[in-house]
């Protein structure tokens, strides 16, 4: 049996929509032959994993709380890998919005007065420190041409080391009995509810007010255009006079500053104190994200939606299926290996010729 | 205690630690070398390395053989490998991407399987004591040299002689230089990628089972720390040589030792600053052997990581 992959005329918008379907279906159907030899019905597991989580008030929160930073530094590395720069190390610009932005707060503790200034300032503390730590790999490449893949990486254990020290050592509440967190924010240095008794914080609007913003950027102005010609042909955007090292360091500053607000976000709402944990892993589960989306704010979203979906699904089905919770982080993996093979799908027709035995592709 | 003594026993710790430490290093290296060589890079040995160490564990838990393990986890690194280097033979697929795919896939997967085999102990894999001259016990820890540490470092040799020596090492490089001139020569390009980041995959579990059988020599989740793919900067760094691979590998596997070393002295303020020290040599490291006008020296011209 042989493959034949011709190209496509024109890629088609509808392939484009199925391709990504098609492989979460895929996905599906290899998680579910996955839970059957485990010995879970699979059927039950994907009510778990899919459909639960959007039965209840409080796990619908869940989910939007979970989406909300994914989709903010998923948004941030669409610039990013558009231009086909690899910042991989947004969990360690998350890091140090998160960090920088508590501090604010730990700084601010106790004041009297007016306080109505120590949100802004934290959530701009944020946003600014993630950039900084964005422009390191960023200015290396540009400078000096060190690959930024492997410099955004490294930065990532040293921002995690740098909060463990932190809230260790200066940053640690001197009345917390040793154990390595910060004081409590005060409630001026935290994101208000959006309901009252309710688990959902502003952090969800700022998310999707960045998203909003994103798309816009990526499609009505000039710099959007940019990257987006870079990405599809870095030959003609060299002709057309854009300049390598400025879109560089834009796309890296714009994901940094995007994973860096998502830090604060996460630290001033959900959490409330500064802790040597403050990530999930949100900043690589974000590049799952991002691809899953293909690369689009409007994607994006979608795919944040699932990816937090099948969190929370599965986080239910440890507890109600005694599934453990890798199987998500593999089949969260499995979904990205499956939408990246399906690009081949977008823009290749694929034909299957009996008797050959190896993939031809006509050029 | 003297600060002589101090010193001396930081120097010794910091040398055994960079021999225990750095074979991971090394046979991850190695194999990425394979694979960079030919002109693509697999960014998922990081996944590769800590499925290594989870089925190499599990297998000798299983059989009681650690050498049973160490062929396990170079049979999985292979089908990650395969796998890999079989994605990225379809067009316009970024070898980038999918790596970064399977390295989250291979660790996942390996945490997944791998909680039945947290409690239980294995056999480690055996270590030949150079150190028995001394009779001084630092002396002697630090000479105890793992048998995949001496295996590595004679897999270095032979890489390098065969790089320039033989028939596949300059097929490997003609392909990794320049894929028209493969094809015009009649040579398979997608094929020998294919066995070369299969090929890289093996050396990246063998590393992984070394974690898990020897040092720390315990299967839990937190077993890699990004050697993968600090392993990945130090290719860069070593030029895609072997022979400098295995220096760079003993340079890295003494600074993850810095920061035990310093604590198992007593110093017990600011040390674990010293954790990072990996780290951040990496990033020294690829700031001072890169160069401005991008044209990395030795780099194989197919590379997409420039």
């Amino acid at each position: 049996m042989r493959l034949d992959l011709l190209p496509r005329a024109r890629r088609s918008p509808w392939l484009d929509l199925l391709a990504p379907a098609l492989a979460l279906l895929a996905a599906i159907l290899i998680g579910g032959i996955a839970v059957a030899i485990l010995g879970v019905a699979p059927e039950q597991a994907f009510l778990t994993y899919f459909v639960a989580p959007l039965s209840e008030v409080w796990s619908l929160q869940e989910v939007a709380l979970k989406a909300a930073p994914l989709a903010l530094i998923a948004t941030g590395l669409a610039f990013c890998y558009r231009a086909n720069l690899w910042n991989i190390g947004a969990e360690g610009q998350y890091v140090a919005g998160g960090l920088a932005g508590g501090w604010v707060a730990v700084a601010a503790h106790g004041s009297q007065g007016l306080t109505v200034w120590i949100l802004p300032a934290m959530l701009l503390a944020g946003t600014l420190a993630g950039i900084a730590y964005a422009m390191i790999p960023a200015l290396l490449r540009v400078r000096l041409g060190v690959s930024e893949i492997l410099t955004s990486l490294m930065l990532v254990y040293v921002a995690q080391l740098l909060l463990d020290y932190m809230v260790r050592g200066p940053l640690r509440d001197p009345q917390g009995y040793n154990f390595p967190q910060s004081v409590s924010f005060d409630d001026a240095a935290r994101l208000p509810l959006l309901m009252e008794g309710e688990s959902l914080h502003a952090g969800v609007l700022i998310s999707l007010l960045g998203v909003g913003l994103a798309a816009l950027v990526l499609a009505r102005t000039l710099f959007g255009f940019e990257v987006r010609t870079v990405g599809a042909s870095p030959r003609a955007a060299r002709f057309a006079g854009f300049s390598d090292a400025r879109l560089t360091l834009s796309v890296f500053a714009i994901s940094g500053g995007a994973a860096g607000l998502a830090g604060i976000c996460e630290v001033a709402g959900r959490i409330g104190q500064l802790q040597p944990e403050i990530s999930p892993g949100y900043g690589f589960t974000a590049i799952i994200v991002a691809f899953l989306g293909r690369l689009s704010p409007p994607g994006i979203l979608v795919a944040a939606l699932v990816i937090a979906l099948t969190t929370i699904g599965g986080e239910g089905a440890q507890i109600d299926l005694k599934l453990p919770l890798d199987l998500t982080r593999a089949f969260q993996g499995l979904l990205l290996g499956l939408v990246l093979g399906a690009d081949v799908l977008t823009r290749y027709h694929v034909r299957i010729v009996p008797g050959g035995a190896r993939i031809r592709v006509t050029p | 205690m003297s600060g002589d003594l101090g010193l001396g026993t930081v120097l010794l710790a910091v040398l055994g630690g960079a021999i225990r430490v750095s074979t991971p290093f090394l046979f991850v290296s190695l194999g990425e070398t394979i694979t960079e060589r030919s002109g693509r890079i697999n960014l998922g040995l990081e996944g590769t390395l800590v499925f290594g160490a989870m089925s190499a564990y599990a297998t000798a838990v299983l059989t009681g053989s650690p050498w049973a393990g160490v062929a396990v986890a170079g049979l999985a690194g292979a089908a990650f490998g395969l796998l890999h280097g079989f994605i990225c033979r379809f067009p316009r697929v970024n070898d980038v991407a999918i790596g970064i795919a399977l390295m989250l896939f291979g660790s996942g997967l390996a945490f997944f399987l791998g909680k039945p085999f947290i409690q239980p102990s294995a056999p480690p894999l055996p270590a030949i004591p150079f150190g028995f001259w001394s009779d001084q016990p630092q002396v002697q820890a630090a000479l105890r040299v793992n048998v995949l540490f001496l295996a590595g470092a004679a897999l270095a040799l032979f890489l390098w002689w065969a790089f320039r020596n033989t028939k596949a090492g300059l097929i490997l490089r003609v392909v990794g230089d320049s894929a028209e001139a493969a094809r015009a020569m009649g040579y398979d390009v997608d094929r020998v990628r294919l066995l070369a980041t299969a090929l890289g995959g093996v050396l990246a579990g063998i590393g992984g089972a070394y974690l898990s059988l020897y040092y720390p020599g315990s299967w839990n989740e937190g077993i890699s720390s990004g050697q993968g793919l600090m392993a990945v900067a130090l290719v860069i760094f070593a030029r895609w040589n072997p022979l400098a691979c295995f220096g760079a590998a003993l340079l890295f596997g003494g600074a993850g030792a810095l920061g035990p070393a310093l604590q198992s002295v007593g110093i017990s303020q600011g040390y674990y600053l010293f954790y990072a020290a990996p780290y951040i040599l990496t990033l020294a490291l690829l700031i001072a052997t890169s160069s401005p006008d991008r044209a990395l020296s030795g780099a194989p011209g197919e590379l997409s990581l420039k």
